[in-house]
């Protein structure tokens, strides 16, 4: 093996304002250590006179690769490796010794001392193994986005994400967009100026090919073909829910109410959040507002709403106060309600404090909602992992919302607590990280990616079957092979190849062996 | 006592640095080895690290549920009762090993899981495998 050439930078301040770390001879120390060129202290390595004499020491002395003491490398990777780059190093080519927050402030000072050393030389050993990692920053190829997806989601986030000057297309199953009629017509307005807007293309997604950015879709269908766009956003709509004789859907009773026939004396509205485990909350919405309109067009009639819970969070509040001063009831029930259908329906239900219920409607109506096959058929196609309901898994819901597993595929969560006005917000905070993607100057891909050696590869799918995000696969040559432009480099499968065919940069198993080692090395204090 | 702690780098490694943020002392034996996800963790490594004179080794990822990595910290899971099994067969101590979940803005839960492998240590004593020089 060559020799290496280390550079060492000390951060004059890693020792904290309390200046608690011995740093010469924390120095003295490494440059004992084999294959270190120099070692220089640095006044602040985050400052930008720091960065100009690291920089102009890597350029002086014939370095390829550097160690740096300071601070967490949670912080200063970013800032390193644009520094590596400028220096005109692979921008994986160093190491951090965490001197700081892991060493100075933790520790008496003999201890932070001796601790320091360790570090250092950890650090150092694991900077000898480093190889140049694969590097890229890719400019999206297409900035058009796909929004599968069948109703409001859909034209909202087609909406959302054309505001944001993205090109949209919209892929319907059956060529239109089943758009819900609100009440309120300030929220219809802008999804028909979407509709016109962005071409709607009707057929199903066959397959999906690509890296984000650059994705081919193949669609076959009423339009079949081949498109290139850079993301996709998996956005549909809870199904309608199936309705026994004589109880109406909401999409019939806005028809009824806008016929202008008399009103109902009396009508019940069923809010059914018993199907699903998920608080339908636009479901409740639709009832309150409902009742509204029905008591401010006929001021007789009486409403009442069946429900399990009142799900009026946000903005909905005010309607359900409003409901309330229109003397709509609420009455409560832990069942769906038996409902016998006549010219007068009969509604009977277990109220949990009154007891057992019998309401006479003249009209009763069912808002609810099922699950929709399209998304579980949209994830079947794309190989992303599905929850119970269909939808593709998130990320991680709290930190990463809206994003599936798969890199440049977004989701719209169908349930969850949203109103109306709440999807809408969704959508534009999902369409936000679209833009993200596809509007920034390049995505950067690889580093700490693994890498297949074929040679020891058996073709067992180990690897691609641990695999969160699709990246292995398995070559003609029957040699699996791992796409670093969707490795994430969680190193999963270089743990569970049984060939040890796999390795990754940065983080080699020779690497965290040697780090080990270097921190074993020493007599037990 | 030697102490390695294999941490991931989004909980366990971010964790230590909020403790040190917060000048949690807790001993200079416990040396952290960063991995980009608790699932990097082999059990070569570990027992290598037993085999070079570790006394105790532990383990760090994310909360159950909340992995970065979607299912890395189970991975690991799996590998340290892999290795626990290994390490009884071989009459040492389970208990030397252990796995810990922790989120990044627990710091005081870093100190604790430092704390406990310290308590451990000075329970079993060093590690019998160490080869005598």
């Amino acid at each position: 093996m060559s020799e290496k050439r280390i550079g060492v930078f000390i951060c004059e301040s890693a020792g904290g304002s309390e200046g608690s770390l011995d740093l010469r001879s924390l120095g003295k120390h490494v440059s004992s250590l084999p294959e270190v060129s120099f070692v220089r202290f640095i006044d602040q390595v985050c400052k930008e006179t720091g960065q100009a004499q690291m920089l102009q020491a890597l350029n002086e002395d014939e370095v390829d690769r550097f160690v740096v003491a300071a601070c967490s490398p949670l912080s200063k990777e970013r800032m390193l490796m644009r520094l590596a780059a400028e220096a005109g190093l692979n921008p994986f080519m160093f190491t951090i010794a965490n001197v700081r927050e892991q060493s100075a402030f933790v520790h008496s000072k003999a201890g932070a001392d001796l601790k320091a050393k360790r570090l250092l030389r950890m650090a150092v050993e694991k900077c000898r193994l480093l190889a140049p990692a694969p590097y890229d920053v890719r400019t999206p190829d297409s900035r058009t986005v796909l929004v599968i997806g069948d109703g409001l989601r859909a034209a909202l986030a087609a909406e959302e994400v054309s505001a944001l000057g993205l090109e949209v297309m919209i892929l319907v199953e059956e060529g239109m967009l089943r758009l819900p009629r609100f009440l309120d017509d300030a929220l219809a307005e802008p999804l028909k100026r979407s509709e016109e807007g962005s071409p709607i293309i009707s057929g199903q997604l066959a397959s999906l090919d690509g890296v984000p950015g650059a994705f081919d879709v193949l669609i076959e269908g009423k339009t079949s073909g081949a498109l290139r766009c850079g993301a996709v956003i998996i956005a549909f709509d809870p199904l309608p829910a199936k309705l026994e004789e004589g109880i109406k859907s909401p999409m019939h009773f806005e028809e009824f109410m806008a016929s202008g026939a008399p009103l109902p004396l009396s009508l019940v509205i069923v809010v059914d959040d018993w199907k699903s485990d998920f608080h339908s909350p636009q479901a409740m919405e639709w009832a309150m507002r409902t009742a509204v309109a029905i008591r401010t067009r006929s001021p007789e009639s009486s409403v009442r709403i069946l429900c399990r819970d009142i799900s009026s969070r946000g903005e909905l509040e005010s309607e359900q106060l409003r409901a309330q001063r229109h003397g709509t009831i609420f009455v409560r029930t832990e069942r769906m309600p038996t409902i016998t259908p006549g010219v007068r329906a009969t509604v009977r239900t277990i109220d949990p404090v009154v007891g057992e219920l019998a309401l006479d409607a003249d009209a009763v109506v069912l808002v609810g909602s099922d699950m929709n096959a399209g998304s579980a058929s949209t994830c079947f196609v794309l190989g992303l992992a599905m929850r119970p309901d269909g939808m593709p898994r998130e990320s991680k819901v709290r930190l990463r919302a809206g994003e599936s597993l798969r890199a440049g595929i977004y989701v719209i969560d169908p349930w969850g607590e949203w109103s109306s006005a709440d999807v809408r917000s969704d959508c534009a905070a999902v369409a936000a990280r679209v833009a993200a993607l596809l509007l920034s100057p390049g995505i950067e891909e690889g580093g700490a990616v693994a890498q297949v050696e074929a040679g020891k590869c058996s073709a067992c799918l180990s690897c691609v079957r641990i695999c969160p995000y699709g990246a292995p696969y398995v070559t003609e040559e029957r040699k699996a092979e791992v796409r670093y432009e969707l490795c994430q480099g969680c190193g999963m499968c270089v743990t569970s190849c049984p060939s040890k065919a796999i390795d990754m940069h940065c983080y080699s198993d020779a690497q965290i062996a040697a780090e080990g080692k270097a921190a074993l090395k020493e007599p037990r204090p | 006592m030697k102490i390695i702690g294999y941490v991931c780098s989004h909980a366990g490694y971010a964790a230590a640095d909020l403790a040190g943020e917060e000048r949690l002392q807790y001993s200079p034996d416990i040396i952290l080895i960063r991995l980009p996800c608790a699932g990097r963790i082999d059990v070569v490594h570990l027992l290598k690290a037993f085999r070079e004179g570790a006394d105790m080794l532990f383990v760090a990822g994310c909360l159950e549920g909340n992995c970065h990595h979607h299912y890395g910290n189970h991975e690991a899971r799996k590998r340290i009762d892999q290795a626990k099994s290994i390490l009884e067969a071989l009459g040492m101590d389970g208990r030397r090993i252990e796995m810990f979940y922790l989120a990044s803005n627990q710091g005081w839960k870093f100190k604790e899981i430092a704390d406990e492998m310290m308590r451990r240590a000075s329970e079993l004593g060093p590690n019998p495998l160490e080869v005598k020089e």
